[in-house]
């Protein structure tokens, strides 16, 4: 009896198990890669449309669940579809599937991601989804607050040096400074 | 070695073969399963151009000499593979890291995908505000002149 327990609880969490993943995997499809990008850049020349490639991201089964977020990506699709038939050569990072761009602007730090944002209508959409991916997790590096803008390399030597102003100074407390203290608490209170 | 060393043949879509052992093609998560379901001796790969796959090879055969050489001395290997790796991606422009990219997410190279993308993340750090990663990137710009500054003013809150 316990023994049959035992089985119908471990099929249990495995099936539990399942659902979990396969969530999580269609989440994250959905917020990256639902996008149909069609693109033309394996094939050296932008002009020919011969060598273009479209990538399509089947979803199969799961496509059922996920339609409103599937119904919402097909207005940038169409944006960037008439937009690479004039795009220029010098452009490139432009002409990468949405998916690579964002795998590319993960790499940035922090404070990079706003100016970023503000390149082009695609890099903003990218560093958006890259935000909510990856930057949401991740810590950002020590920054300065403020930029030097004359010489930063000689700047960023001196990181350690500099004070904040007005900080509090810093107290060691000794154990006779420590009872010190105690005692004129103790005198305050009881006389 | 027990057995001999498999060669395989690898064409670009213009037509340009690389003769590889077997270890480097399964560098590349894509070409180990065409290798393997497939048993004719040349594959081609019409997506990558002989120009892109000639790096690629030359990535993955690094990367594979160093993994089986460097059974004992790893550390050393480590650090040599580094230096080859930041050697590898100075000497090429930016366009043919875009190209390498897209040719190591077609044929699944975790490694290779990952330094270019870092190399073009390290491009866009070291610009400082958007114009300038316009100029280096050489992206034109489609925001209308009042969407730029809308979009300005949202990030004031927006990235804090």
């Amino acid at each position: 009896m316990i023994h049959y327990l035992h089985l119908i609880s471990k099929f249990w969490f495995c099936s539990v198990a399942k659902v979990v993943e396969w969530f999580s995997q269609a989440l994250f499809r959905t917020m990256a890669l639902t996008k149909i990008v069609k693109w033309n850049g394996f094939q050296g020349g932008q002009e020919e449309e011969l060598g273009s490639v479209k990538i399509t991201r089947g979803l199969g089964r799961k496509r059922v669940l996920l339609s409103s977020r599937v119904h919402e990506s097909t207005t940038p699709l169409k944006r960037q579809r008439s937009r690479t038939s004039n795009v220029s050569l010098s452009s490139r990072l432009e002409t990468l599937p949405q998916e690579l761009l964002i795998r590319v602007i993960c790499g940035v730090d922090h404070e990079d991601l706003m100016s970023l944002s503000t390149v082009s209508k695609s890099i903003r959409e990218a560093s958006l989804v890259a935000k909510e991916l990856h930057f949401a997790y991740t810590t950002p590096k020590k920054s300065r607050g403020y930029r030097n803008q004359l010489d930063p390399e000689d700047f960023s030597n001196h990181v350690e040096d500099v004070e904040p102003p007005n900080a509090p100074v810093h107290h060691r407390w000794t154990t006779a400074k420590r009872k010190e203290q105690r005692s004129n608490v103790s005198v305050a209170l009881f006389t | 070695m027990e057995n001999e060393k498999k060669m395989i043949t690898l064409k670009s879509s213009d037509d340009v073969t690389f003769e590889v052992e077997e270890a480097v093609v399964l560098e590349s998560q894509f070409l180990s399963h065409l290798v393997q379901d497939c048993p004719a001796p040349e594959h081609k790969i019409k997506e990558v151009t002989g120009k892109i796959l000639s790096k690629v090879v030359e990535y993955c055969e690094k990367h594979v000499v160093v993994v089986v050489d460097g059974g004992d001395s790893s550390s050393s290997s480590g650090d040599d593979l580094k230096k080859w790796d930041d050697k590898f991606i100075k000497e090429m422009d930016l366009s043919t890291v875009y190209d390498l990219i897209a040719a190591a997410n077609y044929l699944n190279i975790q490694a290779l995908l990952d330094l270019m993308c870092q190399r073009v993340a390290d491009v866009i750090t070291a610009c400082k505000d958007h114009k300038e990663i316009r100029e280096t990137l050489g992206i034109v710009s489609d925001y209308t002149a009042e969407e730029e500054a809308e979009v300005l003013k949202e990030n004031e809150w927006a990235f804090d």
